[in-house]
């Protein structure tokens, strides 16, 4: 009776403390999702505020310089990497809310092709662009 | 008796101590329709805008404006931006309704993202305005 009692305690679930937590995919790609989000949010308001020195006679130079150099990649890098990964997980909740990919499969792989699609698309578009423009 | 059913009742809920909701019921739902058709239009739109801006880098300043001020690519990158400032304003209210526990907090927060918003749209009409100013001194308008 003891035995089985303490084998019946072996496989009650372990509570979720946050050190020990196990990291799954689609718990990291919801915290990805989200994160993009809101990086994009002030990623936008950057994107106005340089669109408007671009327009701006006087300040065209200065807007089309500011993106010209190295430093000034980083920025609309990480926005165009963050757009491709917000736009591609915002396809996956498309396919969920059309009650689709719920099994776990489908959702750990479609959280796995998240991020390398975005990744992939992201260096793609940059590696092209920079051999059109060359 | 009826007091240990009262003590009994669940210490957490979404009914709050006076029996109310939180947050209103019709709105929610109106949310959740209005940042999935925003998404689905502003899909193929930002596709659209990241082959523009893609196709228009390394052109030079007066290139990349002689490129963003065709018509059609001015109209695209507006509605374009627009779609995704009210996309953000619904996404940023999510974050500040699940994350910001305090009620005076979260509304100040949720003005200054309409504030935030708003500037930000202004910022784009700016732009889209200037845009078309410049494709119409480049034409002679005869009709």
């Amino acid at each position: 009776m003891a035995q089985a009692g303490d084998k019946a305690s072996r496989q009650r679930p372990l509570s979720p403390h946050i050190q020990i937590y196990g990291w799954s995919w689609t718990m990291v790609m919801s915290g990805f999702h989200r994160a993009t989000g809101f990086a994009l949010y002030f990623g936008m308001g950057l994107f106005a505020l340089w669109l408007v020195l671009l327009t701006t006679p006087s300040t065209n130079e200065l807007a089309y310089w500011l993106v010209s150099n190295i430093i000034g990649w980083i920025v609309p890098f990480g926005f165009s990497w963050g757009l491709i990964h917000h736009l591609l997980g915002g396809i996956r909740h498309f396919i969920w809310d059309m009650g689709k990919g719920f099994d776990p499969v489908s959702r750990r792989n479609m959280a796995i092709y998240t991020l390398v699609g975005s990744t992939t698309l992201t260096l793609l578009l940059w590696v092209v662009g920079f051999m059109l423009t060359r | 008796m009826a007091n240990d059913v009262k003590s009994a009742g669940p210490r957490f809920s979404v009914f709050g101590p006076s029996g109310k909701t939180l947050g209103k019921a019709v709105h929610g739902s109106k949310h959740w329709w209005t940042q999935r058709i925003l998404t689905i239009i502003g899909l193929p739109l930002v596709i659209f805008c990241i082959f523009v801006f893609a196709y228009a880098a390394g052109k030079g300043p007066g290139g990349m404006v002689a490129i963003l001020s065709k018509p059609w690519i001015t109209i695209l990158l507006g509605l374009t931006c627009f779609l995704m400032i009210a996309h953000m304003r619904y996404g940023l209210q999510q974050i500040l309704e699940d994350y910001v526990p305090t009620k005076k907090v979260r509304y100040t927060m949720l003005v200054f993202n309409d504030a935030f918003c708003a500037v930000v749209a202004i910022m784009i009409a700016y732009a889209m305005v200037r845009l078309i100013l410049f494709s119409m001194m480049l034409q002679t308008i005869t009709y």
